[in-house]
Order: C-alpha cells, then sequence, then structure tokens
C-alpha cells in the first residue's frame, strides 16, 4: 500500500517505486527503500517541502504570503527592523534621485512647499526679534544701568543680563543609563558652564538612588526635582534611561511634558541599545537632536512688538526706496537728454557715460548749431550734473551747408540760394562784385561742389547810383549863383555860399572819381547893362576871379575850379554862376 | 568610548577611598561619602586599543551600622573588593560581600584588593586564607596606597577584564 502510494507522485520517490518494473534500469537504493517504508506519505512531503525551498520560484510564492505580516510583527518587538532596513531605504532613495529626480522631487512636492515656507518664516521671526533685542541692549537706559551694575559686581555684562531676563533657561540635558548611571549623552547651552557631566550623571543616579532607599518608597516613585534657590533638576524616568534636564529660573510645567515626550521617543528611537547596554555611547549619537529640543530659553517681555526693529526697518527700507527713485529719474533726465541732444540738428552725441559726479556727454557741434545747453535748458535737471563737452565739426547737411554759403557769401535780398545736391544754385540779381566773390568763396565752402550762377542777373546798381548822385550835385552846384553889389567884385557875406559850394564841390570829386571821371567846375561872372561893354566884360571875370579865389581859401581844391570866362548869355545880372564839366 | 561603572567595596576603614585618591582626578569631595554614601570618581584609561572610562563608585564601608545600598550596585560591570591585610574582619567582610554581588548579580569581573601591604609585618591574614581567596578565580593585588603600591595594576587588572577580547590587541 506505501508502494503504491507513492507511485502516483512525480517526486523522485516515483522513480523508486520503478523497482517493480522488470525493466527499471537503476535498482532501489536500500537506505531509500527504507525511508519510503518508514516514512511513508510523510516521505512524500517533506520532499515536497525541501523542493519548494530548493525552487526558487515556489519558495518566493510562499514567502510572499507572509511577508508583510512578518514584518509587522517584528517590528513590535524591537526597533532591529528600521536599523536594518534603514541602509537599504537609504540607498534605494539615493538611487531613485540619481535615475529620476523629478519623480521624488514630485512626491515631496506638497510637503516641501510648506515646510520651507515655515521654516524662512521662523528665521525670519527670529532674526527680527535678535535684531530688536541688540538694538534695544546696545541703545537703551535699561543696558546703561546693566552695564554699570556689571561693573559694579564684576559679573560679565552678559551674565546680568541674563539674570535680570531671564524667566528659565534649560542649560544642561543628560542622557542617563538608568542602571548604572553612566552618561549617555549630554547637551549643554551655549551660555552655560558643565562640570565634568559623567560624574554629575553618576552622582544624580547615586542620589535618586539614596533617596529611594532612605525613605523606603517603591520602586515605581521616582524623584521628579531637585530645587536648589533659582536651580532646579528636573528628571524624567523611562524604563531604560533618564532625562534630567538642569533649569536656571522658573522651571515650566510644560518642561516636565517636553521630557516625557522626549525620553519617550528615545526609548522607542534607540530601545535595543538601551537594553543591550554594555558602556558604548557611540549609538546614542541620534539623541542628540532630540535632547537639544529640551534646551529652551525664554526671556521676560520677549514678545513685545519690535518696535525699535520695525523703525529701523522701515528707515532702512525708505532710504532704499528713494534711493532707488532718485537713481531712476536721474537715469530718466539723462536718456531724456540724451534723446534731445541726438534730435538736434548739426549735434552729434559720440559717447555718453555715467561719471561719479553725473553724466558726461562727448558732443561734436556744428557752427551754426544750436548751443548744447540751449538745447538741454527746457529739461529740468533736478541737481544731476550734466557735464557737456563739445567739438566743432562741419554738418553735411543740406540746411547746415546752405546757412554756411549764407554766411560767407552774405547775398543781397535779391539774390536767392537754394541747394541741390551739391551743387549751389543762385538766383536774383546781384552786383557784378558780388558774382565775383561769389565764384572765388563758393567753392571752399564746406558741402558745395559747384555753382550754378545760370539764373543769376548781373545788374551793376552801384554805379547807376552814382550816376544818378552825379548828377544830383551837378544840378546842384549849376543852381547856386552869388549877387554882386552894382559895379562891384567885392564878395560880401560870401562865406555861406562858398562854404555850401565847398561842401557840394568835394562831394562831386569823391562822386565823380567813383564813376571813373574827373569834374571841372567852371565860374562864369556876369555884370548888368549899366556899364560899358568893356568894363561889363572886366567886371564879369573880375566877380569870377573873386569867387575862384575865395573859394580856394575856402579849401575847393584847385584842380577842381577852371578858368573863368565872362557868361555872355546873363547880361542884366550882377552875379556869378557855376557850370560843371564831366571829363 | 567606552564607559563602565566599577564599584570599590569592602569593610569600614580598609582603605578604598585612599586607593581611589592615589588613582583618580577627583570632583566631588569626601563630604558625599558620609551623607550620601557614595562618592564617585572618574578615570579615564586606555586598555590596548580600548579607551575606556572608568566610573569609580566608592561605596561607604560595610559594617554593622551601615547596609551597602543594593541600588549602588546596579548597573555596574566590575568590582574591586579591598580587604585590610592587618584586620580579620575585613576578609570576612570581603568573603560575605563577593558571595552577595554573586547572588545579586552573577558574575561579573572583579579583584581583590590587599590593602596595607606596607604594614606587612602587621598582617593578619595568612597564606592559607589569600590560597582560599585565590581559589575564586580572580586577581589578587597587594596594595600600598601610602607607598603608592599596586594601586594601579588594581584598577588595571580589573579594566582588563573589562575589555572584550579582540579589542586588547
Amino acid at each position: 500500500m506505501l508502494v503504491s502510494a507513492v507511485v502516483d507522485s512525480e517526486n523522485p520517490i516515483q522513480q523508486t517505486s520503478k523497482q517493480q518494473d522488470p525493466a527499471a534500469a537503476e535498482p532501489l537504493d536500500a537506505l531509500e527503500q527504507l525511508r519510503v517504508l518508514l516514512l511513508g506519505a510523510e516521505y512524500q512531503t517533506l520532499s515536497d517541502l525541501r523542493q519548494q525551498l530548493l525552487d526558487r520560484e515556489r519558495y518566493s510564492l510562499h514567502v510572499a504570503e507572509v511577508i508583510s505580516e512578518a514584518l509587522a510583527l517584528r517590528a513590535q518587538q524591537d526597533s532591529s527592523l528600521s536599523e536594518t532596513l534603514s541602509p537599504t531605504i537609504e540607498a534605494a532613495v539615493s538611487r531613485s534621485v540619481e535615475n529620476n529626480p523629478s519623480r521624488l522631487a514630485n512626491a515631496l512636492y506638497p510637503v516641501m512647499g510648506p515646510a520651507i515656507r515655515r521654516s524662512i518664516q521662523e528665521v525670519l521671526q527670529q532674526a527680527l526679534e535678535t535684531f530688536n533685542y541688540l538694538l534695544e541692549q546696545s541703545l537703551s537706559l535699561r543696558s546703561l544701568f546693566w552695564r554699570f551694575d556689571a561693573w559694579r559686581t564684576g559679573r560679565s555684562y552678559s551674565e546680568v543680563v541674563l539674570l535680570k531676563t531671564l524667566v528659565y533657561q534649560v542649560e544642561q540635558v543628560f542622557l542617563i543609563h538608568r542602571e548604572s548611571g553612566l552618561l549617555l549623552q549630554h547637551v549643554l547651552s551655549p551660555q552655560a558652564i558643565s562640570k565634568d557631566p559623567e560624574l554629575v550623571s553618576a552622582m544624580l543616579t547615586a542620589i535618586q538612588d539614596f533617596i529611594r532607599d532612605s525613605f523606603q518608597v517603591s520602586n515605581d516613585n521616582n524623584l521628579k526635582t531637585l530645587q536648589l534657590d533659582e536651580l532646579t533638576v528636573c528628571f524624567n524616568q523611562g524604563p531604560y534611561a533618564t532625562v534630567a534636564a538642569v533649569v536656571r529660573g522658573r522651571s515650566p510645567a510644560e518642561l516636565s511634558t517636553l521630557l516625557t515626550e522626549v525620553n519617550e521617543q528615545i526609548h522607542r528611537q534607540s530601545f535595543y541599545f538601551l537594553k543591550t547596554f554594555q558602556g558604548d555611547t557611540a549609538a546614542f549619537k541620534s539623541c542628540l537632536p532630540l535632547l537639544e529640543r529640551c534646551l529652551k530659553t525664554q526671556l521676560r517681555s520677549t514678545k513685545k512688538f519690535p518696535w525699535l526693529a520695525i523703525l529701523a526697518l522701515i528707515t532702512f527700507t525708505g532710504a532704499g526706496l528713494w534711493w532707488t527713485y532718485q537713481y531712476y529719474q536721474q537715469k530718466l533726465i539723462a536718456t531724456e537728454v540724451l534723446a534731445a541732444l541726438r534730435a538736434e540738428p548739426g549735434l552729434v552725441v559720440l559717447g555718453f557715460e555715467k561719471t561719479p559726479d553725473g553724466y558726461r556727454y562727448e558732443i561734436l557741434q556744428d557752427p551754426q548749431a544750436r548751443e548744447p545747453a540751449a538745447v538741454i535748458q527746457s529739461i529740468q535737471s533736478m541737481g544731476v550734473a550734466l557735464k557737456l563737452n563739445t567739438k566743432p565739426y562741419l554738418s553735411l547737411e543740406p540746411d547746415f551747408v546752405l546757412a554756411r554759403a549764407k554766411q560767407v557769401l552774405q547775398p543781397s535780398e535779391a539774390v536767392h540760394l537754394k541747394l541741390e545736391g551739391k551743387i549751389l544754385k543762385v538766383e536774383g540779381q546781384a552786383s557784378p562784385h558780388w558774382a565775383q566773390n561769389l565764384m572765388q568763396l563758393g567753392r571752399l565752402i564746406a558741402g558745395i561742389d559747384s555753382i550754378d550762377q545760370s539764373k543769376l542777373q548781373l545788374v551793376d546798381t552801384a554805379a547807376e547810383q552814382t550816376a544818378k548822385n552825379l548828377q544830383t550835385l551837378v544840378t546842384q552846384i549849376e543852381a547856386l549863383s552869388f549877387n554882386f553889389s552894382s559895379g562891384s567884385s567885392l564878395l560880401e557875406n560870401a562865406q555861406a555860399h562858398a562854404q555850401q559850394l565847398a561842401v557840394l564841390s568835394l562831394d562831386l570829386l569823391k562822386t565823380a572819381r567813383l564813376a571813373g571821371k574827373m569834374p571841372q567846375i567852371s565860374i562864369s561872372g556876369a555884370a548888368d547893362e549899366t556899364g560899358s561893354e568893356a568894363t561889363n566884360g572886366r567886371l564879369a571875370k573880375e566877380r569870377a576871379l573873386a569867387m575862384r579865389d575865395y573859394l580856394l581859401e575856402q579849401g575847393v581844391p584847385a584842380a577842381l575850379i577852371a578858368v573863368p570866362k565872362p557868361d555872355a548869355g546873363r547880361r542884366d545880372e550882377r552875379s556869378i554862376h557855376y557850370q560843371v564839366d564831366l571829363f | 568610548m567606552l564607559q563602565k561603572k566599577i564599584c570599590l567595596l569592602g569593610a569600614f576603614s580598609v582603605g578604598k577611598t585612599s586607593l581611589i585618591q592615589r588613582y583618580v582626578n577627583k570632583l566631588f569631595s569626601e563630604k558625599y561619602l558620609t551623607t550620601v554614601g557614595v562618592k564617585i570618581d572618574k578615570k579615564p584609561i586606555i586598555v590596548g586599543s580600548t579607551s575606556l572610562n572608568l566610573m569609580v563608585w566608592d561605596i561607604a564601608g560595610e559594617d554593622d551600622f551601615t547596609n551597602i545600598r543594593s541600588a549602588h550596585l546596579r548597573g555596574l560591570s566590575g568590582y574591586i573588593v579591598v580587604i585590610d591585610g592587618t584586620r580579620q574582619n575585613s576578609f570576612n567582610v570581603a568573603l560575605a560581600l563577593h558571595e552577595r554581588i554573586k547572588t545579586e548579580l552573577g558574575e561579573v569581573a572583579a579583584v581583590f584588593a590587599l590593602n596595607k601591604c606596607d604594614l606587612k609585618e602587621h598582617w593578619v591574614i595568612n597564606h592559607e586564607q589569600i590560597r582560599t581567596l585565590a581559589q575564586l578565580g580572580y586577581p589578587i593585588i597587594e596594595t600600598s596606597a601610602k607607598l603608592d603600591q599596586g594601586v594601579e595594576e588594581m584598577f588595571m587588572g580589573l579594566a582588563r577584564q573589562l575589555v572584550p577580547e579582540n579589542s586588547e590587541a
């Protein structure tokens, strides 16, 4: 029956069962046979189990069914699971970050933001409070008093400040192995002084034991606090470790809760190490952050509004804003000035830079252009120093070429100048003299290559005027006459007449020379009908000579006065007349 | 850095405190010994390649009036039983203490110190007794706090038992 049971199975025993078959290749091993006989169906089960263990896939399937429960069970028992898994998890996380950082970043995103914000907020708040505190301590009357107090009592200033402002401060925290009293970890606040914490730790334990033994209390009742004046030692006893906090000042109620929480967490975190502690404290380094949480300090009236800091901040911000406003305003003005200078014809802005005093502009200026200072006069400088460095240059813009031509050539109103490309077109009427000037100077003007004067009409207006003037003078002189007394050739009251003639004659001489002519004034005398003809002829000549002499005396040039001749035409006058000839 | 709690035990006035005074940098004065019943000192030493901080608990001597508090013995890694060679009683107390600790804590490292070896001519402890002691299997060191003899060896003898074998290379 046993044998038939194994024949059905598929395990190696199946082969062994073939011993009944005479064709079987190998005879059943005696030991195997014995096993089959002894164990029967159980042997098959055992073989099956062994096969399961050897077959990777089947074994995995079995483990997969229980792995979660197993992990949960072990996690309940002790913390070894987290210790074992943490290197693997750390490696997995870093691997994941290496492979695809965004995946972890996305997962952490919802918690990272608030955490960072909160952290920044706390840091800022803390910074503001510290700043305010420093301002207060360095400025207030109270701080001076404290300094005096420190000097008087020989203590350090910070010590006095601490005493005056402290509500409480947790100075040291000990983590003590409960059984041996050995120190596991110790943290100290920056201001506190510690004497050999290992010894203190042992002594605290001894004192606890002493009290417990001395007053016959049960083992569950522990010493909660030790108090000496302003110093308190608070204890929290855990099953394996004690947390002791040394507090200066009024110990707060919430500290006890905090110590309990911390101790509980330490027990959770380092349960295994606490339980198996053999004097090596290195494993408890991870408890340091927890212990540091207990190092709390509370100062008096720390929550009052930090007005000094706020005021200082407002001042700094205001100053910053004002400076920024000024800076941009200056920049705006500098840009506006630049634009104005660039827009002005005849000015070329070569460069523009900011100097410590203000702004400096390097400008080329055509002589015909407006002064740069006048250009920017309309722009409000608002105290910005604007320095304009100008250098002369000649602009070849048509307007400036034309203006330059007008300045050089000084055309009359009858002349019209026009620029077409580089050709100066001259139209209208002008004197030959001006036209000559135009040909000489015109080509020298920058921006003009040639001159077109085909439409210029040459008119010698000066010569015409001179001739006209000459004629007027001739008429004026020839209209003059001087009367004598009867039969006399004496000049009576002739000064005014002579002077008039002298002026006219000098004028005549000048005008005639302009016209390129030489004038001659002939004086002809005349007599009335009363005397003899001979007498009259002589008298007429004498009268002309008398006037000639007088005129010479009066400064009329001699060359101008011609030989006098009798005036046959005038018979009944006792006078002289003048006749002007031009040669 | 390893830390170990060790205790000095022995009858009243056998010289425990003097031995420690020879050996350690002390911080707390003797008054604790009479008030709390224990005085604690620290001695950093190096055994092989291991740095060791010995926290030495000097526990008030045992006699008819004072009983050693069990609490002080908790968590100790080793102890030194001090015997005054000139006093027979101290030998008996030492054996009793050793028995008590074995009962309370099980097997822990220990050293027997035969103190006051400077007064060897006045010793009342005989060779037979010392042999009995040696049969317990712990080091026996003759010491003298006065002459500074065997003190270092006594502490080192205990410290060597406290450090794991493999790190004592």
